[in-house]
């Protein structure tokens, strides 16, 4: 048993597509939690924005990394947070016309990545 | 509150990178303590008379001359850069200390995280 639980605020700037960062940033998350230690929210800044994006269709045979996200936020409770400017900046929104958030991910702001960071014991940035 | 340094190491302008790193030193400035780094090509961000809407960009350059009003007065430029850019520090918007990379490598470990684009 894990004694010394740390809790832990992940920050992922990398997009679904294109470069490793969403994925290693998942498969860390997936490591952490399965040694223990707390994660209560993933932030998404940056083109990390554009994993929240529902219109992402990866082909069958890749790895889905925004149902991943979706998975592991519904299995260990953690919000999917997503910073709005940088989300509106990249065409992902909240309207009643239009609306491509993809389910699970809400939109917050820096502040909210501000507080998590001061009541975390550790921060990694992918 | 948590003491983060946050570096900017890639040159303004090319990506989003420069000012979406300068929002996020702002923003986490509201209850952390905050100090910056230009470090490689990122000292070009201190440049003056840059004219990004030449190139059809917003002027965040500007907005450095904020972090004072922030309360963020550790602003670290690595003199190494600015060597090999042939700048000296009379050409920077802001007062930064120089200080050598062993320097930087040295205060890096003080802080409770790092971040950077």
């Amino acid at each position: 048993m894990n004694t010394n639980v740390l809790h832990y605020t992940v920050i992922i700037m990398g997009p679904a597509y294109g470069t490793q960062a969403s994925f290693c940033a998942y498969q860390f998350c997936l490591s952490l939690l399965n040694s223990g230690h707390q994660l209560q929210s993933v932030f998404f800044y940056a083109d990390g924005a554009c994993n929240a994006n529902a219109f992402t269709y990866p082909a069958n045979d890749e790895f889905d990394i925004i149902n991943a996200w979706q998975t592991l936020a519904k299995q260990y409770q953690i919000k999917l947070s997503v910073c709005i400017s940088a989300a509106q900046r990249r065409g992902i929104v909240i309207g009643e016309l239009n609306h491509n958030i993809a389910t699970g991910f809400e939109l917050t702001g820096l502040g909210e990545l501000s507080e998590n960071i001061s009541r975390s014991d550790r921060v990694i940035q992918f | 509150m948590k003491k983060i340094a946050i570096i900017f190491n890639q040159a303004p302008h090319g990506t989003a990178k420069g000012r979406e790193t300068l929002d996020l030193v702002l923003a986490l400035s509201d209850i952390n303590q905050i100090s910056v780094f230009f470090i490689g090509e990122g000292v070009l961000h201190l440049l003056s008379n840059q004219q990004p809407d030449k190139i059809l960009m917003r002027d965040y350059i500007t907005t450095f001359g904020m972090l004072e009003l922030y309360d963020i007065n550790d602003i670290y430029i690595c003199s190494t850069s600015l060597a090999q850019y042939n700048l000296a520090s009379q050409q920077l918007i802001i007062d930064a200390k120089a200080v050598t990379k062993q320097a930087i490598a040295h205060l890096l470990v003080t802080y409770d995280t790092i971040l950077h684009p």
